[in-house]
């Protein structure tokens, strides 16, 4: 459907002559911010299925209840400002409505969410709902907030003027649930609503000069404006509410703007500094079952399969549960008290700048901790290339597992003197610098991609602004629940197979070890590592890796950790005939930074890690896409295995390139 | 044409049209901002873009390329 496009006929379903028994389906639609998700909440509980919609990237959200005896799957539909059909979501709502998803049940009725602090633009999306060809319920959320800002409304005098019912709820508290729960079973068994009287006097004398879609709006604002005044009462004076004054706070020029400085900043560095200790649990808990595991099960293929292959892929992936948890908490509760939006706000004009918008802030800024609960945070784009672009360019903000890789480097190759003042230090300044690479390189793809490939009419900004409202406990537990499951079921399927593939391509052929190389453990591991498909690859690929300064065990870490950086370490750790070093421990780390400080290009004295070498590792490392997972989760945000390869091929020609500037600019500069 | 891009912060106008035939028009009047209704400029970001307007009980914020289309009756 076209902007242009006038809004089809309302079509018709069979009145079909019931019982009294049998599986009801109810639509809940509503704008953005009304407080549906609570009241889904209260109605139907945890949902029974998440998922997406057939061939489109809209989430899919239906729950279950009884009622009366009843069985009731309630959808809730995406929030949505009108069902004119200009963005995937609102083409969704209209298609479940008018029963066009072959997948979906038509509902037998609608409950639209309006809210009470805002009713005038609430009626908007409520009037065209009553033109779908379905019974309607309105359930009026937020009364309780209304009434704390001193406006009250007459839900007898809207139902009367909708030809409705109306139904007061406050979710939170649960009130008015029961007879909500009541009218929508009630209803499912009526025809359908028409459109009011008046409203329908109004479109049909809407002014013919203007496309249709447009002058329907005009038309239903204008029934709206007649309505209002007879249905909704607003105090004149009344006392400031708390929640005014932390409005006014939060839209403060200065102090607003601190506010949100001083919150970001609590985001982030919670995502690192609040989930290292659980990280840390979890991260002992996988060492104790791969400890278990090596005693429990025979020296041979399948311990070191389980061990070395599962044990350590998916330990090394669930480890970051916490901070997968911790960021959607907070995305969470900004979301629910009506934050979100502000910070989009406040940070459009910058991300303008660059191509994206306002939107793409906090999934940009998730992406710092891990790409992945950023990618799927930018579900609330619903621009689609917008979202599409802050998906492209999400991988580019440098996450926390490459700190590990840029800590080592940096500590054991970056000499520690000081910058300018005694307390900057080369290593902190060198670590900033890896973040900043990220950064600015991410900004340069979306500006240009923007410009050619992503070049398109410029989408509407629009986007309200709720007031200050007191964030729900259980929907953003909710909401945490999910992302965790999402995550932990993609690290148990994907990544172990992809454990699995690297551990084999690691582990195979076995080596053939002459007479004179018996040795210890440690070396006989980094002989096997060679003489594998990996190491095989690594050497194939010694010509591509040989201008960035590399040698061939660097590139053989390097494809190793393709699927996964944090296996890097432990990658180099193995090749460097160390056997398993957990670069964790004081010892290891130290052990492995000697043992690469001294290593030198096979058949010669010189050394393998200068300064520029060093650089490039870590600049190659910032910009490579080197996560099996978030390529997958790419792939089911956009729907489509064309973004994976595209982001996969776009940051690897990066990263070479930026490795390589990096090592021959550095070398000529004599670092 | 005066548009709402020229009012300042914390004064009000009257819309008197949307101009323009395109997503981001239609966006603007389903929003509510509809030929007779009181807009205030309540604010605007850090760097002067977007605005904060208030209108219909609610607040909304739009780029100023966007207030451009929002003609005022003066």
């Amino acid at each position: 459907m076209s902007s242009a496009e006038a809004p089809q006929p309302p079509v018709q379903r069979p009145v079909v002559p019931t019982d009294g028994t049998g599986r009801l389906t109810v639509a809940l639609l509503g704008n953005p911010n009304t407080g549906k998700s609570t009241l889904f909440s209260a109605i139907a509980g945890i949902p029974t299925r998440i998922g997406n919609y057939p061939g489109v990237t809209v989430e899919e959200k239906v729950g279950q209840f009884q009622h009366r005896g009843r069985t009731i799957d309630l959808i809730d539909l995406p929030g949505t400002y009108s069902l004119t059909a200009k963005s995937p979501d609102e083409q969704v709502a209209v298609d479940v409505l008018r029963g066009q998803i072959a997948a979906v049940a038509r509902p037998d009725c609608v409950v639209v969410v309006a809210d009470a602090t805002n009713l005038a633009r609430n009626l908007y999306l409520a009037s065209q709902a009553l033109d779908v060809g379905l019974p309607v319920v309105v359930a009026l959320t937020l009364a309780d907030v209304a009434e704390k800002k001193g406006i009250t409304v007459d839900t007898a005098a809207l139902s009367q003027e909708l030809g409705c019912p109306v139904i007061r709820v406050v979710a939170p508290r649960r009130e008015g649930i029961g007879r909500l729960a009541d009218a929508l079973v009630e209803a499912s068994d009526w025809p359908a609503s028409s459109v009011p009287a008046a409203l329908a006097t109004q479109l049909a004398s809407a002014d013919p000069g203007r496309p249709a879609a447009a002058r329907d709006a005009i038309a239903r604002y204008a029934w709206i404006d007649g309505i209002t005044d007879k249905v909704v009462v607003r105090q004149a004076h009344r006392p400031r509410s708390l929640n005014d004054r932390i409005d006014s706070l939060l839209t403060h020029r200065l102090w607003g703007t601190l506010v949100f400085a001083v919150t970001m900043l609590a985001i982030f560095s919670s995502i690192f500094w609040l989930a290292a200790p659980l990280m840390d649990l979890i991260s002992a808990g996988v060492d104790t079952l791969a400890a278990a595991a090596e005693t429990a099960l025979p020296e041979g293929t399948l311990r070191s399969l389980v061990v070395d292959g599962i044990i350590a892929g998916v330990g090394g992936v669930v480890v970051f549960l916490p901070q997968i948890a911790i960021l959607f908490l907070f995305v969470a509760i900004l979301e629910g008290c009506g934050y979100l939006s502000r910070a989009a706000f406040l940070m459009d004009r910058l991300l303008v700048g660059v191509g994206l918008s306002g939107k793409s802030f906090i999934p940009l800024l998730s992406s710092f901790a891990c790409a992945i609960p950023g990618i799927m945070a930018a579900r609330t784009i619903e621009n689609r290339r917008d979202r599409l672009l802050t998906i492209l360019v999400a991988p580019l903000m440098s996450c926390s597992a490459r700190l590990p890789v840029y800590l080592l480097l940096c500590g054991a190759f970056v000499p520690n003197i000081a910058v300018g003042v005694s307390w900057l230090r080369l290593p902190a300044v060198v670590l900033f610098a890896m973040y900043g690479i990220g950064v600015v390189v991410a900004a340069a793809v979306a500006f240009v991609l923007s410009r050619t490939v992503f070049r398109g009419p410029p989408q509407p900004f629009v986007l309200e602004l709720p007031g200050w409202r007191w964030p729900q406990p259980a929907v953003v537990l909710e909401r945490v629940r999910e992302a965790a499951v999402s995550f932990l079921k993609n690290a148990g399927t994907l990544i172990m197979a992809v454990s699995i593939v690297v551990w084999a391509l690691g582990s195979y052929p076995q080596p053939k070890l002459s007479a004179d190389k018996a040795g210890d453990a440690a070396m006989l591991k980094g002989e096997a590592l060679r003489q594998s498909f990996l190491g095989r690859a690594g050497r194939l690929i010694e010509p591509v890796v040989k201008p960035l300064g590399w040698d061939w065990r660097l590139g053989c870490a390097a494809v190793a950790s393709f699927p996964a950086r944090e296996v890097v370490l432990g990658t180099l750790g193995v090749i460097y005939n160390l056997g398993d070093v957990d670069p964790g421990e004081e010892e290891g780390a130290s052990l492995l930074i000697r043992r690469l400080r001294a290593a030198t290009w096979d058949g010669t004295e010189r050394k393998v890690f200068t300064l520029p070498v060093a650089l490039s590792i870590m600049v190659f490392f910032a910009l490579c896409a080197q996560c099996a997972s978030t390529l997958v989760v790419i792939g089911k945000e956009t729907g489509s295995w064309v973004w994976p390869v595209v982001t996969f091929s776009y940051m690897t020609g990066l990263a070479w390139l930026g490795a390589f500037l990096t090592y021959q600019g550095g070398t000529a500069l004599g670092w | 044409m005066t548009s709402l891009e020229t009012v300042t912060v914390g004064k009000s106008a009257n819309v008197a049209d949307i101009t323009g035939d395109d997503a981001t028009s239609l966006r603007l009047l389903e929003m509510g901002l509809t030929p007779g209704v009181q807009v205030t400029v309540v604010n605007t970001a850090p760097l002067g873009d977007p605005l904060e307007l208030e209108l219909r009980g609610y607040r909304l914020s739009i780029r100023r390329n966007e207030a451009a289309r929002v003609a005022i009756s003066t």
